[in-house]
């Protein structure tokens, strides 16, 4: 079983619309990397699955997602839903309060009250993003204190801390340098032994090095989804090859 | 570039009506200080109007508490209501026709004449349901009155919020009152403070709708809820109009004046606290 | 490495929680925000025997009120004109200072002026119209005496004066967000093309603004009729048809407040009152409704410059 199917999925804004006709699955313990020209509708795709799409205005989708095998719009609650699939966006966000406080507040939510759990759970998160012993003096300092790309490793450590099975990410790496981005990348493939991780990223130099298999959208279809290898060397379709020659070109 | 007669003559409006607005404030605090002042006293502040006819003597404390209890009754009254219709409207309201009527409703209440809302209470509270004049019938009229400025002030304060907390909060599938109380309402405390706080200068200074519900030229102000009370700025109408005291009118108002430019310079400086969280 | 612990508490059974809370939100505001309609039904009800009785052309055109009188007579047009006079007269006084001093604000005046002066005008927006009032009554009215040799300086003219100062920081604070409001991108085009600043502001900002700024001057209109305790003390309160700016009259707001004390629940002169009010709120509202209906097809027609 998949961890996520697409099933003749599509969306739209208002009337138009976005994704068509999206017959997708990702696997478990494994990267798969989103590559498109901006605008095709990856953010929109990875936003449909933990349905936080459904805050925009105007957003409808048809057809179905199903995550390990429970369509997202039957499962029991959104808050199910969202603690097996958990995202990390482009922009780093610090949620006002303090670095422990960030990586806690989904548990403290989930009802985890015990202060040695709290404990354990703060180191585990923040030794799993490479944070720890940049931050473990000062805990209960603000989070918007942090850098840019520690913001985003806060942010990794903040959804991994509710135990999700997924994880979604959104260009996490736009606004990174490259330090950062090698140290981002290098958790995800550690993470990805246990959770089924989907990368949307620009830098095609980037799905190369860390994805297992990538899937090329353009204008809201997916045109090819293939191992990553086989993808870049020898795509089957032209417009794939198009796009990823730039690479090279 | 070459200034013509026109251009500078158009500027020169543009500073006097700039340095106008400023002579305005100017010159009320300056006159009321120079006309009031030397009749403000710690009798005046403490002590009960006397002399014939009354008011001539003795001071305004019944006046200062009675503004008190009318405009704690008043924000007691409208803070709750105020505060969740905002919540309502920036976290969940966020979609479909009921929000945009309860936005344009509130809208229009903002824009009732004070008096209008005495009428309402005159005949609801003190005739129907048998209040009399009273600091209750006064609270309730000041509480509608100040009902939609804190829902906009509040509102607006939760608004400004960075959207991107409402989805990374969401994104954990943690419910919105625990996002609501973790993230947005403490980090929209500044602003939702001085919306309150404006609120309760707004209503100090409302005359109209208590001059029909609440006050009384004469009372205790003890605070009982079904009796009269004094207020500053109906007593400062009354000492004025009855021709009883032009110094004590001055007194009064200055007072009155004192008060609210406190609440208002506390507000605006709570506001730009606010402003540069936002931009944090 | 400590090991990973599970979270194995499951909150869906307190998704009803969040229901509850949700459902109280909603009922408070839906609840809250029809108090508006409701003031309006009870003023309706309460004043329902005029409009049936009475008639509601005659009580708007009826010249004379005496309500006390045998037969007693209501009518209310010489408030209505009172009212929009002292409106009227203010916002003439008021719009070019106001509009002059937020094109200053927000284009020409020096960073720190501006500083002082935006606390300033909200300042002036808090102090309460009973104060504005009676320095009104107390100076203004008693240099009128003076200077022009007059038994009494109230009139409708005095009323707007003080309106007038009351209403211009509304104006200010209004149409200066309405001219910051403007998209950069007009600033800078206009400002590569070399234009002066004050063509700028002008010819460029004020135009692409107007929807805003006429929209203060609404907002100002709609609270100089509805305005209390001012006109109370200013206008004279003389219950005659007004012929002048410089004649007294007394507006609808200070007919409610001088009178409803004085009347008998459910008599005819309690039940005009309501009408009165209703009138008022009415007429206040027209204004506000009427003003975003026009602006919204200023914006439908697409002419934003
Ligand atoms: N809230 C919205 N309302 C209306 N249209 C939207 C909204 N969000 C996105 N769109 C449209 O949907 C399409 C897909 O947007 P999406 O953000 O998914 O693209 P993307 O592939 O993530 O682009 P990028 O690489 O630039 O991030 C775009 O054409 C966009 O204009
Ligand atoms: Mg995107």
């Amino acid at each position: 079983m998949n961890a996520i199917e697409f099933i003749d999925f599509n969306t739209f804004y208002g009337s138009k619309p976005v994704l068509q006709n999206i017959n997708l699955g990702f696997d478990s313990n494994s990267i798969t990397a989103i590559i498109g020209p901006s605008g095709c509708g990856k953010t929109t795709l990875l936003r449909s699955i933990n349905r936080t799409a459904e805050m925009e205005r105007g957003y409808k989708s048809q057809g179905e997602i199903q995550v390990f095998g429970e369509s997202i719009m039957e499962v029991k609650s959104l808050s199910y839903l969202r603690r097996q699939v958990g995202m990390v966006y482009q922009t780093p966000v610090a949620l006002p309060l303090s670095i422990r406080e960030n990586v806690l507040f989904g548990p403290r939510y989930y009802g985890v009250k015990n202060r040695s759990e709290l404990d354990t759970i703060t180191e585990y998160c923040l030794r799993q993003v490479a944070l720890w012993d940049e931050v473990k003096d000062r805990l209960k300092r603000p989070a918007s204190q942090l850098s840019g790309g520690q913001k985003q490793r806060l942010a990794i450590a903040r959804a991994l801390a509710v135990e999700p099975r997924v994880l979604l990410l959104d260009e996490p790496c736009s606004s990174l340098d490259p330090a950062s981005t090698a140290l981002i990348e290098e958790l995800l493939t550690r993470l990805a032994k246990d959770l089924c991780i989907i990368i949307v990223t620009h830098n095609l130099f980037q799905a190369r090095r860390i994805s297992n298999e990538t899937a090329f959208i353009l204008d809201g279809r997916l045109i090819e989804k293939a191992p990553t290898a086989i993808l870049f060397s020898s795509p089957q379709s032209s417009e794939t090859q198009g796009f990823v020659s730039g690479l090279f070109g | 570039m070459k200034r013509t007669l026109m251009d500078r003559l158009q500027m020169a409006c543009f500073w006097v009506s700039g340095l106008f607005i400023l002579l305005v404030l100017l010159s009320i605090i300056g006159y009321l200080i120079w006309r009031g002042g030397p009749f403000i006293n710690s009798e005046f502040i403490m002590s009960s109007p006397s002399g014939f006819p009354l008011g001539t003597e003795g001071g305004i404390f019944p006046a200062i508490k009675g503004t008190l209890w009318l405009i704690l009754l008043a924000l007691i009254m409208s803070i709750i209501p105020g505060l969740l219709t905002a919540i309502y409207l920036s976290e969940y309201g966020r979609q479909g026709q009921l929000p945009v009527i309860i936005n344009l409703l509130v809208q229009s209440m903002a824009g009732v004449p004070s008096i209008i809302t005495g009428l309402f209470v005159y005949a609801l509270g003190v005739v129907t349901l048998g209040w009399g004049i009273s600091l209750l019938a006064g609270g309730l009229a000041l509480a509608i009155m100040v009902f939609p400025v804190i829902v906009i002030s509040s509102r607006d304060a939760l608004l400004a919020v960075d959207d991107n907390y409402r989805l990374v909060a969401n994104s954990l599938g943690v419910s919105r009152s625990y996002t609501l109380f973790r993230v947005i309402l403490p980090r929209a405390a500044a602003g939702i403070l001085a919306g309150w706080l404006l609120a309760l200068g707004y209503a100090a200074g409302a005359t109209a709708p208590i001059m029909v519900t609440a006050a009384a030229i004469i009372a205790s102000s003890s605070g009982a809820l079904l009796e009269p009370v004094m207020a500053l700025p109906y007593h400062l109408y009354i000492l004025f109009n009855e021709h009883i005291s032009m110094n004590h009118a001055y007194a009064t108002a200055l007072v009155l004046l004192g008060l609210l430019l406190f609440i208002n310079v506390l507000a605006l400086s709570l506001q730009s606290l606010q402003e540069r969280i936002n931009s944090h | 490495m400590p090991k990973k612990r599970v979270i194995a508490i499951d909150r869906s059974n307190k998704e009803w929680k969040e229901k509850i809370i949700s459902s109280i939100i909603i009922a408070t505001a839906t609840v809250s925000s029809l108090l508006l309609l409701a003031m309006l039904l009870f003023i309706l009800k309460e004043s329902w025997p005029v409009w049936s009785q009475i008639g509601i052309s005659s009580f708007l055109s009826g010249a004379s009120w005496r309500p006390l009188g045998s037969p007693p007579q209501i009518g209310i047009l010489s408030m209505i004109v009172s009212t929009l006079w002292v409106a009227g007269g203010a916002l003439l006084i008021a719009t070019p200072l106001g509009f002059a001093c937020a094109i200053f604000l927000a284009e020409f005046a020096p960073p720190l002026l501006a500083a002082v002066l935006r606390p300033v005008v909200n300042i002036l927006t808090g102090i309460p119209s009973v104060v504005y009032g009676f320095l009104g009554a107390a100076v203004l009215v008693k240099f009128f005496e003076v200077k022009f040799d007059l038994a009494s300086g109230e009139s409708l003219f005095a009323a707007s004066l003080i309106l007038a100062i009351m209403v211009i920081p509304f104006i200010v604070t209004n149409s200066e967000a309405a001219l910051r409001s403007v998209p950069l991108e007009y600033r800078y085009a206009a400002m590569a093309l070399g234009v002066s600043r004050q063509h700028l502001a002008m010819k460029i900002l004020v135009p692409l603004a107007r929807k805003g700024m006429l929209g203060a001057l609404a907002l100002a209109f709609g609270r100089s009729m509805g305005e209390t305790m001012a006109v109370l003390m200013l206008a004279g309160n003389i219950l005659r048809l007004p012929m002048s700016w410089f004649a007294k009259g007394e507006p609808l707001p200070a007919l409610i407040a001088l009178e409803l004390g004085s009347t008998t629940p459910g008599s005819l002169h309690y039940q005009a009152l309501f009408a009165a009010g209703l009138v008022l709120v009415l007429m206040v509202m027209t204004v506000n409704l009427g003003i975003n209906i026009l602006l919204y097809r200023l914006q439908k027609g697409g002419h934003t410059i």
